[in-house]
């Protein structure tokens, strides 16, 4: 939940053999990482259908039960269903993970394709990362969030602008090895344009760490908004949140220890399938770091 | 010859691949005497650095096995050897310099403290003493200013100067058996023949063995005492080294000597192998070199040779061959 | 080195400057009118003019960067609103706390990661591997603030073993200090353990395939010193360039678990800041931490070139 991995800024590029995919679904962790995300995705898109109790009606003669066969993961003070909670509140975790890297990641391969092709604004924007990379991304999105006000899309705001460093400088490291490299030097000198280059060279190359980088910043992503909405500066009750209904449960944790046990093993799950997704991608994409050395 | 130094016998060396074990290495044998200097010589991917490598169980135990073959040192088979044995002759009665001067030197230590751990780990010296060897070990492998040299990290020092530290370092203490994987072929070839003319040297004055493996038939010829010829992880001749060169029975050993450029500068002499060497995980039925072979029959697509002998000194994996050159002597 | 430690230090100025100008630009974030959100919807028209003209919003925006820059250059931070203290002290005030706890949770890190990395790295494949890689996959997979709680209720409520809550200053002895930090200490750690295993197998198995790494071998040295002089001294200084990131994500952590903890350090002290719309506060705080932070990277960068005989010798 706290920071960035910086991962190493290997060049390599998607491998396009036709057997990659199912060398990737070989891998072990990959299935695992690959059927939990899948799993999680498909609870919070069913929700309604796999529960018919509403997250948020309040039944005060049912609160604080433990769990049952008639409440899975029991109640809150309420009287709450946790189970349908943690289902909607899959909903927003998920989307804001997804929202998060989508945003950050276009972010980052534009800015650092822009360092890479327009050298002479690269030590304006590196600098400008650099800024923001002195903020523990946390901190940073605790800024941002609280400023813009508590709401989904200002959490996904914060916590985009706060990974979008990470990933301008893995883009660009990998742009500048390839910008080095004879082919692409030779393509520029039989002047191909600038962005014919980027196209077909710079970016399928950079495409592999980012994607990899994009898997881990997915499940930071998700472990900060549950610790935003946990201090009270993210998703806002009574919307459920993995994050909110541990800061919820948290003043009956010695008595009803349910309410915030289950959103929490929630989210470790999510974070650990797509921690597990962004070590078997990485893998893949630069097979020197695999076990075998 | 007497009880050898070192005997390799049929020697299989194995690397996992995806799809499970592949070969590198089948029915290696060859065999270092005392003060005995010999050269192995083939392309890359012939087999040879991985044989060297075996010698002192220097392989990944992970990626790597040794299922058959034995190598016997002094009586004791070093692939069945562990820890403590096997540590006390790596270094101590068998040394190795490899290929690459840059990458094989430790970034982050001194030349003084990579030469010396050898001596404190073998010969029980005190820092102090370690020390002052070094400067005398670097002074024989002609460094200049070798006390302030000692000092020095390796990436301060030229390419010549670092395989020097490393024949320094495997000198140490005085092995019987120094290895030479490939020891000039990352250097200039100015300082290929120095660094050449210093082994010969210490070789001489040290009394040890050699094996040298280089993909060079030059350095062989000026070198070596005996040549082991290897092909895609197979021994295919084995010979003296005028011998060899007078009389190559196998036709890639007749192809490697008619690779190499002549003094007498008749570029229409210098002719090349056709094909490519086979990788491991290849399967060709019979001789392996069977497809770039000029002289190939039939019955070389058949069944795998085995080395045969012309003379009690040369033998070779090609039946066709030792047959038709023994009929002719005999 | 002299020359790479300069060009860092260039760099350095226009990241200060980039931060003092975004630490600025929080405040224009704010959705509306500053002045009438930091005194709050109710505020009478006087009180929202008093907060207006406090924090120089009726200037023109040039002008106020400039008196912002300007402020900053004298040291000062501006002064929180609800605290009746500057920015400078409240966050001095609150320093020891986090940074102990931070100095605490790298004690554990650094030591329990490196080895649980190089551990991993020398038996790869093998079962030692695939359990501390578990272990470091799920420190940085489970939410600290969740085990924090699950940690309060275990050791505090049940067992009695640590205080709940509560800072005890190192004044007051350092037993009863430890009692205090030593749990959260222990949490903020998890994910920073993982993290660095993680960095740590990479390095050394990047390190152990090298060819020096077989050379030490052929020298007939065992293993231990292999792995532990030949191997891990040229992974470490890989693992130096990640310092800056641990340390920070150590500082960051402290935020949520101070909350937890009710510890009272600069992560407690923004969140009630945000809580209490003290926007100068934040800003201020945030902006301190950020120059900490170039200041943290920069002896890092120092420290590498120290640490790299090819470097320091350049």
């Amino acid at each position: 939940m706290s920071d960035v991995a910086i991962t190493a800024p290997a060049v390599v590029a998607v491998p396009r053999r036709s057997g990659a995919l199912r060398r990737l679904f070989r891998h072990r962790a990959f299935v695992i990482g690959f059927c939990i995300i899948v799993l999680l995705t498909l609870a919070a898109i069913f929700a309604p259908v796999i529960s018919s109790a509403d997250p948020a009606a309040m039944k005060i003669r049912f609160r604080f039960r433990a769990p049952s066969q008639a409440f899975w993961f029991g109640t809150d003070q309420f009287g709450r269903d946790v189970f349908t909670r943690v289902l909607y509140g899959a909903r927003i975790s998920l989307f804001v993970g997804f929202s998060v890297c989508v945003t950050s990641g276009l972010c980052s391969a534009s800015l650092g394709v822009i360092a890479v092709q327009f050298r002479r604004i690269d030590g304006a924007i590196m600098r400008l990362m650099d800024a923001l990379m002195s903020f523990p991304a946390i901190l940073l999105a605790l800024g941002i969030a609280a400023a813009l006000g508590p709401s989904v899309s200002s959490v996904v705001a914060a916590l985009s602008v706060a990974y979008i460093p990470a990933g301008v400088r893995i883009v660009r490291a990998a742009g500048l090895t390839v910008r080095e490299m004879d082919y692409v030097k030779s393509a520029q000198i039989s002047g191909a344009s600038g962005l014919r280059i980027v196209t077909r060279h710079i970016l399928p190359n950079c495409l592999g760490p980012l994607l990899v980088h994009l898997t881990f910043i997915f499940a930071y992503a998700m472990l900060a908004e549950a610790a935003l909405s946990f201090l009270g500066v993210g998703i806002q009750p009574p919307m459920a949140s993995w994050g909110n209904i541990i800061a919820e449960g948290r003043d009956y944790a010695t008595e009803a220890w349910w309410v915030m046990l289950f959103p929490g093993i929630a989210i470790s799950l999510a974070a650990l399938s797509l921690n597990l997704l962004g070590d078997a991608l990485g893998d893949f994409l630069d097979p020197r770091l695999k076990g075998g050395g | 010859m007497a009880e050898p130094l070192l005997s390799i016998r049929n020697l299989q060396v194995q690397f996992r691949a995806e799809a499970g074990w592949v070969t590198a290495v089948d029915d290696v044998s060859l065999e270092v005497g005392e003060r005995d200097c010999v050269g192995i010589v083939g392309e890359s991917g012939s087999g040879k650095s991985v044989t060297a490598l075996s010698i002192l169980k220097l392989h990944d135990p992970a990626t790597t096995r040794m299922p058959c073959g034995t190598i016997q040192y002094q009586g004791a088979d070093l692939l069945r050897a562990g820890g403590a044995a096997l540590r006390r002759i790596r270094g101590g009665e068998i040394a190795m310099i490899f290929q690459d001067p840059m990458s094989s030197l430790n970034p982050v230590l001194t030349i003084a403290d990579q030469i010396g751990e050898t001596l404190r780990r073998h010969q029980g010296l005190t820092e102090a003493a370690a020390r002052k060897r070094v400067v005398e070990l670097l002074a024989l492998v002609r460094i200049s200013d070798a006390a302030r040299r000692a000092d020095d990290y390796p990436h301060r020092l030229s390419g010549g100067m670092r395989q020097r530290v490393m024949i320094a370092m495997a000198i140490a203490c005085r092995p019987r058996l120094l290895i030479a994987d490939e020891p000039t072929t990352a250097l200039d070839v100015t300082v290929q023949a120095q660094v050449l003319e210093l082994l010969r040297e210490l070789r001489r004055e040290l009394g040890m063995s050699v094996i040298l493996i280089t993909h060079d038939l030059g350095v062989i010829a000026e070198f070596a005492e005996r040549v082991v010829v290897m092909y895609a992880g197979r021994v295919v001749e084995q010979a003296p080294v005028d011998d060899l060169f007078r009389r190559p029975v196998h036709p890639y050993t007749m192809g490697l000597i008619d690779a190499v450029p002549k003094l007498d500068g008749d570029a229409a002499r210098l002719t090349m192998i056709p094909g490519r060497i086979p990788g491991p995980q290849e399967d060709i039925p019979g001789c392996r070199f069977n497809p770039r072979c000029a002289l190939a029959q039939a019955s070389c697509r058949v069944a795998p040779p085995s080395m045969l002998a012309l003379n009690a000194l040369q033998s070779a994996r090609c039946p066709p061959r030792v047959a038709a050159l023994g009929a002719q002597h005999g | 080195m002299i020359r790479i430690i300069a060009v860092k230090l260039l760099q350095a100025v226009p990241v200060i400057l980039i931060i003092s100008i975004l630490a600025f630009l929080l405040l224009s974030l704010l959705p509306g009118d500053p002045a009438v959100i930091i005194a709050g919807e109710q505020a009478s028209p006087a009180a929202i003019a008093h907060v207006r003209e406090q924090l120089g919003l009726d200037r023109p925006y040039v002008e106020q960067i400039a008196i912002w820059l300007f402020n900053l250059a004298h040291g000062n931070f501006g002064a929180s609103l609800i605290l009746n203290q500057s920015v400078l002290s409240a966050v001095g005030e609150r320093l020891p706390v986090t940074l102990s706890l931070a100095a605490l949770s790298l004690s554990f890190t650094i030591p329990t990661g490196v080895f649980l990395g190089s551990l991993a790295a020398c038996y790869r494949r093998r079962w030692i591997d695939a359990a501390v890689m578990t272990i470091a996959l799920l420190g940085v997979s489970v939410p600290a603030f969740w085990v924090a709680i699950l940690g309060v209720v275990l050791f505090s409520v049940r067992l009695g073993w640590v205080p709940s809550s509560g800072f005890v200053p190192l004044s007051k002895g350092i037993g009863p200090w430890f009692a205090s930090m030593v749990l959260p200490a222990l949490i903020l750690s998890l994910f920073q353990i993982g993290f660095l295993a993680r960095m740590t197998r990479a390095a050394m198995l990047d390190v152990l395939s090298q060819d020096y790494i077989r050379t030490a071998r052929a020298k007939g040295m065992s293993e231990w010193q292999t792995v532990g002089k030949h191997a891990l001294r040229n992974a470490l200084i890989m693992i130096i360039t990640t310092a800056g990131i641990l340390l920070s994500a150590a500082i960051g952590g402290s935020v949520i678990i101070e909350q937890v903890f009710a510890l009272p350090g600069i992560g407690r002290m923004v969140v009630q800041a945000i809580m209490a719309r003290d926007y100068p506060l934040v800003q201020g705080t945030m902006l301190i931490l950020g120059f900490a932070f170039v200041i943290i990277n920069l002896f890092a960068d120092v420290l590498y070139s120290l640490a790299d005989p090819r470097v320091r010798h350049e």
